[in-house]
């Protein structure tokens, strides 16, 4: 279990980092698809499911990010912009400052789960701002 | 640094336990014993063996969670001052803990499994509304806690010893169910600072499920200060 979740952990942290590339995101998204298929197949888990087993409780908690990281990815690729430390390098201003899309990107997003091996619905809220408004940020 | 450790295992509430020993290898003497335990438990793991079940939460020391007795003390202030010294402790067992599991005692009845203890008694009382009023203060920066005998890491830990040096003693680690007192204010399991106010650990003590009543705020507690309020008022200045 606990090479699968480091496994897993390194995919993210060098694939969906906090600065990532559509690249680098379809590359994980291949990635993980197939450690989840190796973990359902060959994930070693010590002890029985009557008992009180906290190896048991850590895989299920694996099974989670190897599902939740597929949809993180996705959910990256999709929004075609970078917006603070979700970092998408192709959208950056010429200083190399994050720059945001908000004409098309300012809502936060709901997946909704339609079924295994389907994929997931989005849901928007939009942000709407009244009084103060979006701009770009300037740690200058 | 390799450390011998002497484990109270025991599968369930139904079912004796023992200690049983193990080495842990290639321990950094940077790490607390959560993490030592989460290398034991990683090769215990690959040997396809049932790893040892452990309490912790928050891992620096606030929420106490990580119920572990080392050697007999939960919690050791006379190793915070520095009086007693890091590699006595691993020697010392001196709690009713200890007693309690020495050979020939059946499994303990409290427990969940290992190390970790069925606390559903202290979700009952906060169920009711039981509640103690404490200030704990702010746990110390671990990186701010004087570290003893120029040792970098924690009070449980010898210095790091060279391969050709007897060993240190096996670490006896025991699940605290029994009544124990925290006299520290560091945790020995996670090693990080506790509460910095002595007398909020010394409330906690066996007999708190009392302390809870009586801080409960009883018809007659709130009569009383009522009482002082008006006697405050009514005295002369």
């Amino acid at each position: 279990v606990l090479a699968f979740h480091r496994e897993l952990g390194k995919v993210i942290w060098d694939y969906c980092g906090m600065a990532r590339t559509e690249t680098s995101l379809r590359k994980a998204l291949a990635i993980i698809p197939a450690l989840r298929d190796e973990f359902k197949k060959n994930v070693d888990v010590t002890g029985s499911a009557g008992d009180f087993n906290q190896a048991l409780e850590q895989a299920g908690r694996v099974a989670d990010y190897l599902e939740f990281a597929e949809l993180l990815c996705q959910d990256a690729l999709h929004r075609n912009e970078s917006c603070g430390g979700h970092f998408r390098e192709e959208f950056q201003t010429e200083e190399g400052e994050a720059r945001r899309d908000d004409a098309n990107y300012s809502y936060v997003a709901a997946w909704e789960y339609a079924g295994a091996g389907k994929p997931e619905t989005l849901h928007k809220e939009p942000l709407t701002f009244e009084n103060v408004h979006l701009q770009q940020r300037s740690y200058k | 640094m390799n450390l011998t450790l002497r484990v109270w295992r025991q599968k369930n509430a139904q079912e004796a336990g023992k200690l049983v020993s193990y080495v842990a290898s290639d321990v950094s003497p940077d790490m607390s014993f959560l993490e030592m335990l989460d290398v034991v438990n990683e090769h215990l793991i690959q040997k396809g063996e049932e790893p040892i079940a452990f309490d912790s939460d928050c891992r620096e020391g606030i929420c106490g969670m990580c119920s572990l007795v080392i050697n007999g003390v939960p919690m050791g202030r006379k190793s915070r001052k520095g009086r007693r010294p890091a590699s006595s402790i691993c020697a010392s067992s001196r709690t009713a803990m200890s007693s309690r599991s020495s050979p020939g005692v059946p499994g303990l009845s409290l427990l969940s499994k290992d190390l970790v203890c069925n606390r559903s008694a202290f979700d009952r009382i906060i169920q009711a509304g039981g509640f103690v009023s404490i200030n704990t203060g702010g746990a110390p920066d671990a990186n701010a806690i004087p570290s003893l005998n120029g040792m970098r890491t924690g009070p449980w830990m010898r210095r790091p010893v060279s391969a050709a040096a007897p060993a240190s003693p096996p670490a006896r680690m025991l699940p605290r169910c029994s009544s124990w007192r925290p006299k520290s204010r560091i945790c020995h399991s996670c090693l990080r600072g506790r509460s910095r106010r002595k007398t909020a650990s010394a409330r906690w003590s066996p007999e708190w499920t009392r302390r809870v009543s009586a801080a409960a705020p009883t018809s007659r507690n709130v009569r009383r200060s009522v009482q002082k309020k008006s006697r405050l008022i009514s005295s002369p200045r």
